[in-house]
């Protein structure tokens, strides 16, 4: 049997993959992708921990994960579209009408 | 696993406010689309729902649902009472603005009702699962709550900014559970709280890092400097009525969620250094806050840079974790709906293309011109400011009383000396209003009904509270101490 720590050093891998992800890129589908990366990553964490327990309370919590991951990228791609209806792309640099 | 348990009798009267709110908010969209002449009543209808479900609220029984992981208690009762009052003003403001705008819909007043519902499973949660489900309901709501100006794009602005901070947030929020869960075996508080009375937490590094990651991912959806970024920009953009909402309801719904996890965290507390960062997030929101409000302009910064400053007051609270802290922020809560949901209320008649910044040559002379509206803005900025006999003052003195009382008297300095400063800008737009003389372009329309009624129910709760505060403080003292069973 595969050792936890493995499991465990591969998610904080690909947490932190997230991250930098999401602080260096400019297109905002790809940010949010990283942003998947992330939840991913904790979902890896959730089973791997779930399995040394035995127990199903890992378990349940990634399938709630899952459903949040998918309701949030309904939501956010229509504001993206939107996004590009007005101004033609997606680049969130270009999204800079406020700043104080 | 046995799942029969988990469902106990009476869990349908236990969810009943819940409920009638999701069936609400379904019923407004059909209305809406079977009938689009009757637009115009959509808000009178929310507001009759939301009022229902308040009556509602007062009548269900208290008790554990769904096997240990719902509570119900007379301090749910009261959080869900804020909530409610914070969705009852918005309402109110929202009917008259959307018309104004020509942007009415029942999806609105729907999504105001399910984000109520997300807020009321986050103040009853007993397990990470049900506090997260909930944030992330309420989370949606916003993201399309604040983009539902469609044709501006500085609203659509606003909402990207939102949904990749928020988003972001969530992983960091997921990523320290997952942590939590692996150092204790379990996300249920009940649990958690017994491992950590029985284990010692300062062996155990990952948890720090878990502490950590949960902080800044709660951080962000408190609006707690650093990580207070986005709040400006968002509150900005966002439709005025849905900023007041949105400053208001989740912060109070994240603070008792997090007095939860504190309180379940309380055995381990003194021998790590976990508190230190809160009162650092303390202190440096405060200290922002109060300061960059100074140099704002624009209406509606300059109260999410106030909204930063006094989350910092509401986790002063935190700190010192006791059933009176919970009661101050209990309190807190509300008076600070009343008076922030009031004051966007009345920058939210100000009405003129909402891409322009709402600054404060638009309220000059508002005293004048609109007394009503230059008084309840006079009223919730003395509030917010924390003069007596304004509710703002005795919600403040009692979060400082408490500091003080255990022990923590620089924090509740900080607090005081930055509170002092914070009246140079509330005071400022009061000064705006009497002392100026406003121009022809200055923007501004007569107040409807609804809208003077919030305004109305904003003065009458500030002023009330604070030349009467005893009942509320007593139900709040005695429904405190349930939150800890």
């Amino acid at each position: 049997m595969i050792p936890t720590h493995y499991f465990l050093i591969l998610s904080a891998v690909l947490f932190s993959i997230g991250v930098c992800g999401v602080l260096t890129r400019k297109n905002g589908i790809t940010i949010f992708m990283s942003i998947e990366l992330m939840v991913n990553a904790v979902n890896l964490t959730f089973l791997a921990y779930a399995r040394q327990f035995h127990q199903l309370h890992g378990l349940i919590f990634v399938f709630f994960v899952m459903a949040i991951a998918a309701a949030e990228a309904a939501v956010g791609l229509a504001i993206f579209i939107s996004l590009f209806h007005h101004k033609e792309t997606i680049d969130v640099d270009e999204a800079n009408l406020m700043h104080w | 696993m046995n799942l029969t348990p988990l469902v106990e009798a009476g869990w349908i009267n236990a969810l009943m406010p819940e409920l009638l709110l999701c069936v609400g908010g379904m019923l407004l969209i059909l209305i809406d689309a079977f009938a689009p002449k009757s637009r115009s009543v959509l808000s009178a209808i929310a507001v009759i729902i939301l009022v229902a479900t308040v009556w509602v609220e007062r009548a269900i029984p208290g008790g554990l649902f769904f096997g240990g992981t719902y509570q119900i208690s007379e301090i749910t009762q009261l959080f869900d009472m804020t909530f409610l009052l914070a969705a009852i003003l918005a309402t109110l403001f929202a009917g008259d603005y959307l018309q104004r705008e020509g942007i009415d819909g029942g999806e609105f007043y729907a999504l105001l009702m399910w984000g109520t519902v997300g807020l009321m499973m986050m103040a009853k949660g007993l397990d990470l699962l049900i506090v997260i489900l909930g944030l992330e309901l309420v989370s949606i709501c916003i993201f399309v709550l604040v983009g539902y100006h469609r044709r501006l794009v500085i609203a659509n602005e606003a909402s990207l900014k939102y949904f990749l901070m928020g988003a972001f947030a969530t992983g960091f929020i997921l990523y320290g559970t997952a942590l939590f869960y692996g150092a204790t075996q379990s996300t249920n508080l009940t649990a958690m709280a017994q491992w950590f009375a029985t284990n010692d937490a300062a062996a155990n590094p990952m948890l720090t890092v878990a502490f950590v990651l949960l902080m800044a991912g709660l951080g962000f959806k408190l609006a707690l400097a650093p990580f207070h970024g986005w709040a400006p920009d968002v509150y900005q953009g966002a439709p005025s009525p849905v900023a007041g909402w949105l400053s208001v309801a989740p912060k109070a719904a994240t603070l008792i969620a997090l007095a939860r996890i504190f309180y379940a965290m309380s055995p381990a507390l003194p021998h790590v250094q976990w508190m230190k960062m809160v009162t650092a997030l303390s202190v440096l929101s405060m200290i922002v806050g109060n300061a960059v409000a100074i140099v704002q302009r624009d209406l509606k910064r300059m109260l999410a840079y106030s909204g930063i400053a006094h989350v910092g007051y509401m986790m002063i609270a935190m700190i010192t974790l006791r059933d009176d802290s919970v009661a101050a922020i209990a309190i807190y809560t509300i008076v600070y709906a009343l008076m922030n949901i009031g004051a966007f209320g009345v920058v939210s008649l100000l009405s003129k293309n909402q891409n322009d910044p709402q600054t404060l040559d638009d309220i000059a002379g508002l005293f004048w011109r609109r007394p009503f509206q230059g008084f309840a803005m006079t009223i919730c900025m003395f509030s917010l400011s924390g003069l007596p006999p304004t509710a703002g003052f005795m919600s403040k003195f009692y979060i400082f009383k408490n500091a003080i009382e255990s022990g923590h008297t620089a924090i509740a300095l900080t607090g005081i000396i930055t509170s002092i400063v914070s009246v140079y800008y509330y005071l400022r737009v009061v000064y705006f209003m009497f002392m100026k003389d406003a121009t022809e372009a200055t923007p501004g329309t007569d107040s409807g009904v609804f809208a003077t009624g919030a305004m109305a129910i904003s003065i009458l709760g500030i002023i009330g509270i604070g030349l009467f505060p005893g009942p509320l403080f007593r139900i709040a003292g005695q429904a405190a101490s349930e939150i800890f069973r």
